[in-house]
């Protein structure tokens, strides 16, 4: 009995260890991209300026199109190797009229398709247009992206010196969130942005593999659009990430550019970034079955089976059922040895404290413009109580005295049964903070989601809120839910900085 | 002015035209006022110097680590 006792204790052990395994993943991947100067791809660059056919998908887009359109004839980029193909999904609104102006506007550079059945999705769309731009030999590089987002000028011959190299099958650049006036929320996604785009695509350059082309910046050279298939996949919701899979899986080179900057009009919502996160999450997890074959297996000619790559993958896929388990056996642990449980924990938050002052504090050096608007949101980002336990856990003498004064303030005397009870929530919280970031989702529709709104995220965290979206798409896979374009509104609230 | 702004006063006759590729390597066409070679490089340069500033910048977190690190064992252990 005492021996199966121990056992349990030491799985539970290894269960709340598990929950250091992204943390370490996550510092590994930030360690990486100190390495970007070493390992990438400027030493095969070449001014280079292939004929680009820019597509772009429309869906009642009228508010943005035609900004877009115009910031597009202004990239420095020879005008007579620039295409624009607007591929208007049978919109309702004043697309059509909005784009046909701008034809008549750029001659011969801007080309008005209609489908005049829509709403087939996202993926029906380019393929629709990938097919008329394949038909004739002018294209040499088509750029997908998406009908709002603003090319800084420089950004698109910043991704053509790329293809410069024919290893190279696809480019992208970086995505910054660029809603103005912005809020709360599109700065965290912000800061967000510097670290699963500026970091995590600069360490992915230097394994050699990269998850995913941004949707609203992907750069393929003919070759490689043929190599694919001349079109993109539509049986998942993540036709970038599949595009990006079978680029790499035909032996084709994926390269971010950092310094290609690309500006996107981000959620201002909880129930818009829900959607659009939802999508993606959904699109993760039907790309890592789709791709079943090639995780943690040596593949020639690619690492998307690397050790390093499915780490990164997996770490993220799986982070809020690795919260769910290291919490749980905390929990347990707790109630069978109490000592125990207490060590563990403050391993696993020890870990999660070098954690957070290393990736916070390189993350903003990383992006300094960006990290200067979104700085409280980078503190903020696992959330008040989150960020409070780490703070107990760098500094527990204080906090505890702290903690003390607070029970003795308000009116009750700081037992041993009090500080029992702090503890066993702090274990709990390391899932119910998901909770807590949904809770705000919930409130968001409601007459006081003003207030209570943000103030889910900001106690729950945004981190745990990404965790929350996850959580429902694997719910929804589960549950073969039904699997529709849910497009992310856009108005045209996004700009570049002067 | 180069000749893409002479095929657009000329109503587009780009679109039939027949186009040479551009190579790797060879100075951009005028329009769209890309940069010139000299130009190109230093970009490389500069990317490739704000790279290398990244690793400067990650050893500056990693030695923030290490100061919070020892003041919490030597301070508040």
């Amino acid at each position: 009995m005492t021996a199966l006792l121990l056992a349990i204790k030491w799985v539970l052990v290894a269960f709340v260890m598990i929950g250091a395994v992204p943390l370490l993943v996550a510092n590994y991947q930030f360690l990486l991209v100190a390495l970007h100067f070493r390992w990438q791809h400027y030493g095969k660059c070449r001014a280079y300026f292939p004929r680009t056919a820019i597509l772009i998908p429309a869906w009642n887009e009228h508010a943005v199109i035609g900004a877009s359109i115009d910031r597009l004839m202004k990239l420095e980029y020879p005008l007579d190797r620039l295409r624009i193909y607007v591929v208007d999904d049978a919109s309702t609104d004043a697309t059509p009229q909005v784009v046909q102006a701008k034809a008549a506007q750029y001659p011969g550079c801007v080309v008005h398709l209609r489908r005049e059945k829509g709403g087939e999705g996202k993926a029906a769309t380019l393929n629709h247009g990938l097919g008329i731009i394949l038909a004739d030999d002018w294209m040499q590089a088509v750029l997908i992206m998406d009908a709002d987002v603003i090319y800084e000028a420089d950004s698109l011959r910043m991704m053509t010196r790329h293809l410069a190299d024919p290893r190279v099958g696809s480019v992208t650049a970086y995505i910054k969130e660029g809603s103005r006036p912005g809020n709360y929320l599109t700065r965290f996604i912000g800061y967000e942005y510097i670290t699963a785009q500026a970091a995590a695509r600069r360490s992915q350059d230097v394994l050699g593999v990269i998850a995913c082309l941004a949707g609203g910046a992907q750069l393929h050279s003919r070759a490689n659009i043929e190599a694919v298939g001349g079109r993109v996949d539509t049986t998942t919701l993540a036709e970038d990430t599949v595009t990006t899979f079978r680029t790499q899986i035909e032996g084709r080179s994926v390269i971010f550019e950092p310094h290609a900057t690309v500006w996107a009009e981000e959620p201002g919502s909880i129930v818009g970034l829900w959607k659009q996160r939802l999508r993606w999450a959904r699109g993760n997890v039907q790309v890592t079955r789709m791709f079943k074959h090639l995780w943690f297996r040596h593949q020639r000619g690619n690492r998307l089976g690397s050790i390093s790559f499915g780490l990164l993958w997996f770490c993220l896929l799986l982070l809020p059922a690795i919260m769910v388990l290291a919490s749980a056996s905390l929990v347990t642990l707790y109630f069978i040895d109490f000592q125990l449980a207490w060590t563990a924990f403050h391993v696993l938050w020890l870990t999660n404290v070098i954690t957070y002052i290393f990736i916070t504090s390189f993350a903003l050096m990383i992006d300094p413009d960006v990290g200067r608007r979104t700085w409280r949101q980078a503190l903020m980002f696992p959330g008040l109580v989150n960020v409070l336990i780490l703070l107990a856990a760098i500094l527990p003498a204080p906090m505890y005295w702290i903690s003390v004064e607070i029970i003795k303030a308000v009116g009750l005397s700081p037992t041993h049964g009090w500080v029992r009870g702090i503890e066993l929530f702090t274990y709990v919280w390391l899932a119910a903070c998901m909770g807590v970031a949904y809770l705000g989702k919930l409130a968001e529709p409601r007459w006081s989601g003003r207030v209570l709104s943000p103030l889910f995220v900001y106690v729950g965290g945004y981190g745990p809120l990404l965790c929350a979206i996850t959580t429902a798409a694997y719910w929804k896979e589960f549950r073969h839910a039904e699997q529709k374009w849910d497009k992310t509104e856009k108005t045209g609230k996004v700009a570049a900085p002067a | 002015m180069g000749q893409d702004r002479e095929d657009r006063q000329g109503g587009g006759a780009r679109m039939t035209g027949h186009h040479e590729p551009a190579r790797p390597g060879e100075p951009a066409p005028a329009p769209g006022q890309p940069p010139v070679a000299t130009s190109f490089d230093e970009e490389i340069r500069s990317a490739v110097s704000y790279e290398r500033g990244l690793a400067v910048k990650c050893l500056l977190a990693l030695a923030l680590v290490a100061v919070i690190l020892a003041l919490r064992v030597y301070f508040f252990g």
